[in-house]
């Protein structure tokens, strides 16, 4: 085990971030709303290319100017090298960095406040990735706390942009407004009545995206999915927000009409299942990842509809991020292997829930 | 265990998704259904590198011999390099391979012209004049959805905004 500098994340263990209480509107299918704005710096190489060198100057340059001019309030700043692999990982299965943060090696690192709701990753892809992670759908007030984050970076630090491209990130598909929104929903009566691919076909044709869990490259878990603008440039920010919000009512009203249908029809033994759920997550003594995923999908479909009164979303979702691999082994402080980790899985559930 | 797709035979295939070595996703399968599993990875969606790709291979090709031998002064980077990483190798970039990416700019966001937020450290000037521009496009496009009566309080406001151009006022 590898416990190099481990205490740099113990904070991590103690506290969920503000986005888990699900004090957010529409909480009961929008899990989160993230913006993220790729920025970078003139007169440097981006990331991919840059030296060690250079790379170091540029997070040596972001990471003074934050600490002098306190542009994240209470902020936490982590450089990756300092960190084992065990605690990179944790800071993914937190929706905090991307697993390419967490892989690559070099000058990378993460700044974040203390309710894990602003957040920074420094070379990155870009030399700056900017995030605002928020509970429910709460798209414009997200914007509104990273277009001013944004603006106070900016003051310091001098950002690479053209009057005809925008914003300048190192892929062409971030340019301009260097943001990507996404909304990441809980719809698991669209997925099991297979509606889900109608819906995504046409986010398809409007040019959005729908993604797994973890951002690019991920599939749905536990019937989890995100909802990404695949267009950045050509569009002012509030316009791709308003769009967003176009769309997402209709999806929730959807799934919110396929969920009575299900629950209405005793052929789907919906009820059934949501109660086996719940039981097997309070009394099993070891529980696989795959499981975990599907039962809090349901027991979560058995909140929100009222069924279960002893458990809360907030709970729900804390579980969803404490019961993770790298989670897990950082509570048990040691490594794990699968089967090691799917007892732990259990051990903390029933700990958790044993107070409801 | 049982397999989690048939939930009858006996799990006896395992198939873990790893992230840095770390198992995030577990399936345990019988060995039939285990046999029609397509691995996680093929399943996925398209990445965006893979459909960028795709995108800039038939109007890159065009550009190649135009552009081959262009090089940026800033970084070093090599038109023929971005082609096959994709990326950019710094800002200065955009400028020097300019001709060669356009379109490829055009075919991924339907544009090339930013119509966002502007940092206030670029000078006012830019300010105005991507403004100005803005105004423009929004004159034709009201023109050729003959909006007459709106294209004429577009064409004021541009007139307002080269005469205070002129004044040097902001």
């Amino acid at each position: 085990m590898e416990n190099r500098n481990s205490v740099k994340t113990d904070v991590f263990m103690s506290q969920a971030g503000e986005w888990l209480k699900a004090a957010g509107p529409e909480n009961d299918i929008v899990i989160s709303s993230r913006i993220r704005l790729a920025r970078n710096l003139r007169g440097y190489p981006f990331t991919s290319i840059g030296s060690p060198e250079k790379l170091a100057e540029v997070e040596a340059l972001i990471s003074a100017k934050l600490e002098e001019n306190k542009i994240i309030p209470d902020m936490t700043y982590l450089k990756l090298k300092d960190l084992t692999q065990l605690e990179r990982t944790l800071l993914v299965e937190r929706h905090l960095i991307s697993k390419d943060h967490a892989e690559k090696n070099g000058s990378r690192a993460l700044a974040v406040d203390k309710n894990e709701s602003l957040s920074i990753m420094v070379n990155e892809e870009d030399h700056m990735r900017l995030q605002i992670l928020k509970s429910g759908l709460q798209l414009t007030e997200s914007w509104k706390e990273i277009d001013e984050l944004d603006n106070r970076l900016e003051k310091e630090l001098p950002y690479a942009f053209s009057p005809q491209f925008g914003y300048l990130t190192a892929c062409p598909t971030n340019v301009g407004t260097g943001m990507r929104i996404s909304v990441m929903l809980h719809l698991p009566a669209l997925t099991v009545t297979k509606q889900v691919e109608k819906v995504f076909q046409s986010l398809i044709r409007i040019k959005f995206i729908v993604r797994g869990l973890y951002g690019e490259g991920t599939y749905a878990t536990g019937d989890f999915y995100q909802i990404a603008n695949q267009i950045s440039l050509g569009y002012a920010e509030k316009d791709i927000i308003t769009e967003i919000y176009n769309i997402i009512p209709e999806i929730i009203k959807y799934e919110r009409t396929w969920r009575e249908k299900l629950l209405a029809d005793p052929t789907k033994h919906l009820e059934d299942r949501i109660w086996r759920a719940y039981g097997t997550l309070r009394y099993a003594s070891s529980i696989t990842s795959q499981e975990i995923a599907e039962f809090l999908s349901v027991i979560r479909v058995g909140i929100t509809v009222g069924l279960i009164k002893d458990m809360d979303i907030k709970t729900l979702n804390e579980i969803f991020i404490f019961s993770q691999p790298a989670h897990l082994q950082k509570m048990e402080k040691k490594t794990l292997n699968a089967g090691e980790r799917d007892i732990a899985r259990a051990k903390y559930l029933r700990k958790k829930l044993v107070s409801l | 265990m049982l397999c989690e797709k048939c939930q009858k035979k006996p799990a006896s295939v395992h198939l873990s998704h790893l992230i840095n070595n770390n198992v995030v996703q577990e399936v345990h399968l019988c060995k039939d259904c285990a046999q029609h599993v397509t691995p996680a990875n093929t399943k996925q969606s398209l990445l965006l590198p893979e459909l960028l790709a795709g995108l800039m291979e038939p109007i890159i090709g065009k550009m190649v011999k135009e552009m081959g031998g262009i090089k940026c002064p800033a970084c070093g980077m090599t038109y023929l390099e971005f082609k096959k990483l994709g990326r950019f190798g710094c800002a200065e970039d955009y400028d020097v391979f300019k001709n060669g990416i356009e379109q490829l700019i055009e075919k991924i966001h339907g544009t090339n012209q930013h119509r966002g937020k502007i940092p206030t450290h670029v000078s006012k000037t830019v300010h105005k004049e991507a403004e100005l521009k803005k105004l423009q496009q929004e004159l034709e496009q009201m023109v050729k959805e003959e909006k007459f009566e709106e294209a004429a309080q577009v064409r004021d406001k541009i007139k307002e905004y080269k005469k205070k151009k002129t004044n040097g006022k902001p």
